[in-house]
């Protein structure tokens, strides 16, 4: 499992994992029942705190994406496709803010934006 | 593990005031400057020191009832002092044989080995770095529940910081309720590394937050004298004065990015949480 | 205790050059044609300074407070001292005594074993004394202060003692004492000189803990 931490970004670490974490979830990367690496372990290749690491870790798991059995370490569970459809969302919608920041970088309006959206969507 | 209740100690005009805990399983960041009281909290800690008041408990028990065996249960690395300068590895190992029940003779020396320490040689031969890593290599050998390391990093570069660190993770790792208190005044080390951190300045308390806290929520706000004025003023900690008006510390930035989308707000680190706590005033 | 003991011994061993020394001095003695007894004395005392360079060695560079953090107690540090004491000062006392003896017994026409015994017993408790009263003084003051204290008592002791004894009828009395404790026959001065013996002890080990357990670190 890779996860990459971005010191500059303002996001917050531990949303930062979750947020790997979930996608990769979603695209089947990490498939049912894989073990994830031990909170300590994972502290210590992100150099991170191993509370940081937990809190994700305790994220998750509220959210139903993994399980942690106490002394073994925390598994993934299965996936439910409303989950997976919403991580796809999301990364579209960054692809789409991305985009937009850009166009905004150059000086367009958010007219000339959807000029530019309309373009692409034309089969 | 470890709880400092209303601690206190003066030597001369200067005086300790300390409450702190380091819970099991934790690992617990001391950090200020030089003569800010690290070193006088972790003697007290050992009761090496006595103190003019409060209590101090270490392993549920006060700290001047613990017997030589609880103390076995103990890791300790002290920034000004270490085993005689007149010893050898050869000799440490001997001595840590006869010392501890739990200590393992040839992983020790395995270990010094992979880290370069001669076995031969006096410690008063060894090189600053060289100390840092017998003293931790020492204080990690014995199965220690709580480790107690005052400056453990001192005089090592930044590789071996990081191989110290990494030594470190892999000593928690191996069992949930072991626990560090761990003082320097390189933050970096200490961001990397720790759960919570304790600030300390002038023998007291400063601030206690959790890391992830500290560099996901806290974050510096520049500002000019008119925006100071407009602006909500009811997350900040504390206010610095500078050439372009203030510098601003907040412990949630999160909250200014949303609602005063035209202020500067920065991410930061304890070293700029610690100057402007130090430096600037209170609000 | 153990620990601390090993950690002891392994300083002795380091510092060969320091034995190799009192050895062959002691042999110089000894073949020069001086009295055997002089090598026991010479030997014997010499180790158990030693005891005092340890308590040097642990307080060196601030030494004291990683050794006190580790799993030892004040207590244990004085027994600890105390221990080795007698355990190096007695070793060099049993092999100077016994090749003492047998260089004695072979090169001297005169030599008489239960003399050379009692002269060497005087020894094994000159040294006991020696720790005794060096110890809690090293305790108190630290080795390097505690060497001045003990030369300066040394000397104010001696010169204490020839005044008192220079006193008018002191030294009547005095020989009046003895006399009577040796008309009570070798049991009873044996006994008397044991009784005394432990009480020394007794009070040299109480005074060296008080003193430990109520010191300040530095």
């Amino acid at each position: 499992m890779k996860v990459m931490i971005n010191n500059a970004s303002m996001q917050p670490i531990y949303e930062q994992i979750v947020e790997q974490i979930k996608s990769q979830i979603a695209q089947q990367e990490l498939t049912e029942g894989t073990p994830l690496p031990s909170v300590r372990g994972l502290a210590k290749d992100l150099k991170i705190s191993a509370l940081t690491v937990k809190k994700a870790y305790d994220f998750l798991e509220q959210e139903g994406l993994i399980a942690t059995v106490h002394g073994k370490g925390s598994f993934v569970l299965g996936v439910s496709p409303q989950l997976m459809e919403e991580a796809q969302r999301r990364e579209v919608e960054a692809c789409m803010e991305q985009a937009v920041a850009k166009g905004r970088g150059c000086g367009m309006s958010d007219a000339q934006l959807r000029e530019i959206l309309e373009l692409v969507l034309e089969p | 593990m470890l709880k400092f209740a209303g601690v206190k100690k003066q030597y001369g005009t200067f005086v300790l005031d300390v409450s702190m805990e380091v819970k099991p399983g934790m690992v617990t960041g001391l950090i200020g400057a030089n003569g800010a009281g690290k070193s006088t909290t972790f003697k007290a800690a050992l009761n090496l020191i006595p103190t003019d008041g409060g209590e101090i408990r270490l392993f549920g028990k006060n700290v001047e009832t613990l017997t030589p065996q609880d103390k076995e249960k103990l890791g300790v690395v002290l920034s000004d002092s270490g085993f005689s300068d007149w010893l050898t590895v050869n000799d440490v190992a001997v001595v840590l044989d006869a010392m501890y029940r739990d200590f393992s003779k040839e992983e020790f020396l395995r270990r010094c080995g992979e880290f370069g320490l001669p076995f031969k040689k006096k410690i008063r031969d060894f090189s600053t770095g060289m100390k840092a890593k017998l003293k931790l290599l020492v204080a990690i050998s014995h199965e220690a529940k709580l480790l107690i390391l005052d400056e453990p990093t001192a005089g090592l570069d930044v590789v071996g910081r990081e191989e110290l660190l990494a030594l470190l993770q892999d000593y928690l790792g191996e069992q949930e309720e072991r626990s560090v208190l761990i003082s320097s005044h390189i933050a970096s080390d200490l961001e990397k590394f720790c759960d919570d951190i304790y600030m300390i300045h002038d023998g007291k308390i400063i601030l206690h937050e959790e890391t992830d806290v500290l560099l996901g929520s806290y974050g510096i706000l520049k500002v000019d004298g008119s925006q100071y004025e407009k602006m909500d003023k009811s997350a900040i900690l504390c206010r610095k004065k500078e050439e372009f008006g203030y510098c601003l510390l907040t412990d949630s930035r999160q909250f200014y990015q949303e609602n005063e989308p035209g202020l500067i707000v920065e991410k930061c680190g304890i070293d700029d949480v610690i100057l402007l706590m130090t430096k600037g005033e209170r609000v | 205790m153990r620990g601390l003991l090993v950690k002891d011994l392994r300083l002795l061993a380091g510092q060969k050059r320091f034995f190799v020394v009192v050895v062959a001095i002691g042999l110089f003695f000894m073949l020069s044609g001086q009295d055997p007894i002089f090598t026991v004395s010479y030997c014997t005392l010499l180790l158990s300074f030693f005891t005092a360079s340890t308590i040097s060695y642990d307080e060196f560079n601030h030494g004291f407070f990683y050794l006190f953090s580790l799993p030892v107690s004040r207590k244990g540090y004085v027994a600890e001292k105390y221990l080795f004491g007698l355990l190096t000062g007695g070793a060099a006392w049993v092999a100077t005594t016994v090749i003492g003896g047998l260089y004695g017994s072979m090169a001297q026409e005169d030599f008489l074993l239960l003399e050379w015994i009692a002269g060497a017993v005087g020894i094994l408790v000159v040294l006991v004394i020696f720790l005794c009263l060096t110890l809690p003084v090293q305790f108190k003051f630290g080795s390097e202060k505690g060497r001045i204290v003990i030369s300066v008592g040394m000397i104010a002791l001696f010169l204490g003692l020839m005044a008192f004894l220079k006193m008018d009828g002191v030294l009547e009395v005095v020989a009046g004492v003895a006399e009577r404790i040796a008309s009570l026959g070798t049991v009873a001065v044996l006994g008397v000189g044991v009784l005394f013996f432990a009480i020394v002890v007794a009070v040299s080990v109480a005074a060296s803990v008080h003193i430990m357990e109520k010191k300040q670190l530095s």
